[in-house]
């Protein structure tokens, strides 16, 4: 009983820590007000964010559009890139030509820090839509190709042996067993990829694009309003949280997750 | 006649021969041990029957037909854990029936049965996590016994399993096969083994194949005491130690 307690409590504890440190920062007045707001003036102005709140700002009630935007972007860049790169990196894991021809050159590309795509990725789909969903499509392939290919990978021998023996053809071992087998780590690298993507959809939406949760926190920026951007950096904190709980209920459903 | 005949079967990696030509011949029923020490090509030669290497040379059949790529009939159990790690106990031994299109009800039947036989009948729900080693190779052994196969291969199949346990599978073995009448090949390095469980004992050399043969023809159970084992211990020991001196 005790320790269930403690379980459910146990993730909240960082957050309450770090919210207790910055009231205490700001109660201090160790940091300037105009740099770091106080978490409860954070509350009311994420309160008219959402549209709860009194006050009738310009972005009063924005959150929802704001967020639908943002979602949109990562849906459809996160969609982009785990789309070809579940069976492109499951058939490098179980093929050593593709393994070789892809490998050297994804690896090198990986390299590239993301922020290196910008201009680039500016410069051929210009600001807006394409190039943020383009950033996430980057960002978002490489996690889930590396982990596919490495699940696929590692899957003993005698078990596809096995698989082959009692009776399955090798498509058949592959969706029976390769796929199961590969599946805990193929979801630990969508996982890593949903975080990358909220991450370069921040960036992305920082280029110049008319709405979405990283263009308010740059507007915010541009305005010198502190509370709206830690408002901003706070739901997109928020919205990951539960974007990842949900694709972990989700995964949770497939074969080979429950072992 | 035999159930399995291989002639002039040889292996080799990387230039390097594994498995020289060698020949081989099983009586349906039967139970033969091949014993040697290791990289003497006993896993080779298993891996070989079951279909799960290609030769270099030579043939196998079984039933007097060919045998080429793995199939049911055939079944190698391995030394290491080759359970659905995300399946229950239940489904794991359905696994292969369920491949080979068995009816449901033909198929719950069937696996029930033989979890009974092997002793995991509580555990059929469980997942091989929860499995000791020894509840996990006797899954194993449940699910290669539900394809009714026509051979069982075992590679070392006990090897990683404490004294008590190994005893315990050992029993489980020979019950089944009086049961069931189940031919079997047993790769070991254990003398002890070879004599509890065999009716004809193989000496593999590195290289050389298979270098001598011998047969117990005494009836199980077993006991290590028994004086005719005892002399059969020793007779193996010397063919098992010329193996390795030539």
């Amino acid at each position: 009983m005790r320790e269930r307690a403690i379980r459910r409590l146990l993730p909240w504890l960082l957050p309450l820590l770090l919210l207790g440190g910055w009231a205490g920062v700001c109660g201090l007045a160790l940091v300037p007000d105009w740099l770091l707001p106080p978490p409860s003036r954070v509350l009311e102005t994420l309160a008219v964010y959402l549209g709860m709140g009194a006050e009738n700002a310009g972005w009063s009630g924005c959150f929802w559009p704001d967020a639908a935007a943002s979602l949109g972007r990562v849906a459809c860049g996160y969609a982009l890139a785990a789309i070809p790169a579940i069976p492109l990196g499951l058939l490098a894991g179980r093929c050593v030509w593709a393994e070789r021809l892809l490998g050297v050159s994804l690896n090198g590309i990986r390299a590239v820090p993301g922020i290196s795509w910008l201009p680039l990725v500016i410069l051929w789909c210009g600001i807006g839509f394409v190039a943020t969903v383009t950033l996430i499509a980057l960002a978002a392939f490489f996690p889930v190709y590396f982990s596919a290919a490495a699940g696929a990978a590692s899957v003993p021998t005698s078990l596809t042996a096995t698989g082959r023996m009692l009776g399955l053809s090798r498509a058949a071992v592959f969706r029976r067993i390769v796929l199961p087998w590969a599946m805990p780590q193929l979801a630990a690298g969508l996982r890593v990829a949903l975080g990358f993507s909220f991450a370069y959809l921040v960036l992305g939406e920082l280029t110049g694009v008319p709405d979405g949760l990283g263009a308010r926190i740059m507007e915010a920026r541009m305005n010198g309003q502190v509370d709206l951007l830690l408002c901003g950096i706070v739901c997109i904190a928020c919205l990951g949280a539960v974007c990842d709980r949900g694709l972990v209920l989700l995964l949770r459903r497939l074969p080979g997750m429950v072992r | 006649m035999s159930l399995l005949v291989c002639r002039s079967l040889r292996k080799s990696f990387d230039g390097r021969l594994v498995l020289p030509p060698t020949d081989l011949c099983l009586a349906p029923g039967s139970l033969t041990v091949l014993i040697g020490e290791s990289g003497c090509g006993k896993s080779t030669l298993l891996r070989l029957l079951a279909g799960l290497l290609p030769p270099d040379g030579g043939d196998v059949q079984l039933d007097g037909r060919p045998c080429t790529g793995p199939g049911p009939e055939r079944l190698l159990i391995f030394q290491e854990d080759t359970l659905f790690p995300w399946l229950s106990v239940a489904e794991n031994v359905a696994f292969g029936l369920r491949a080979g299109g068995l009816p449901a009800a033909e198929r719950r039947e069937r696996v029930g049965s033989l979890l009974e036989a092997v002793g995991l009948a509580e555990k059929a729900e469980a997942l091989p996590s929860a499995l000791s080693g020894g509840m996990r190779q006797r899954t194993a052994l449940a699910r290669a016994l539900a394809l009714r196969p026509r051979l069982l291969l075992l590679d070392e199949p006990f090897a990683a399993l404490d004294a008590l346990t190994r005893g315990r599978m050992q029993r489980l073995l020979l019950d089944l096969r009086a049961r069931t009448g189940q031919t079997m090949l047993l790769v070991s390095h254990d003398v002890e083994e070879a004599c509890l469980l065999a009716d004809t004992v193989h000496v593999l050399a590195a290289g050389r194949g298979i270098t001598a043969s011998h047969v117990l023809p005494f009836p199980h159970p077993r006991l290590p005491e028994d004086p005719q084992l005892t002399e059969a211990r020793r007779t193996l020991r010397r063919m098992l130690a010329d193996s390795v001196r030539h």
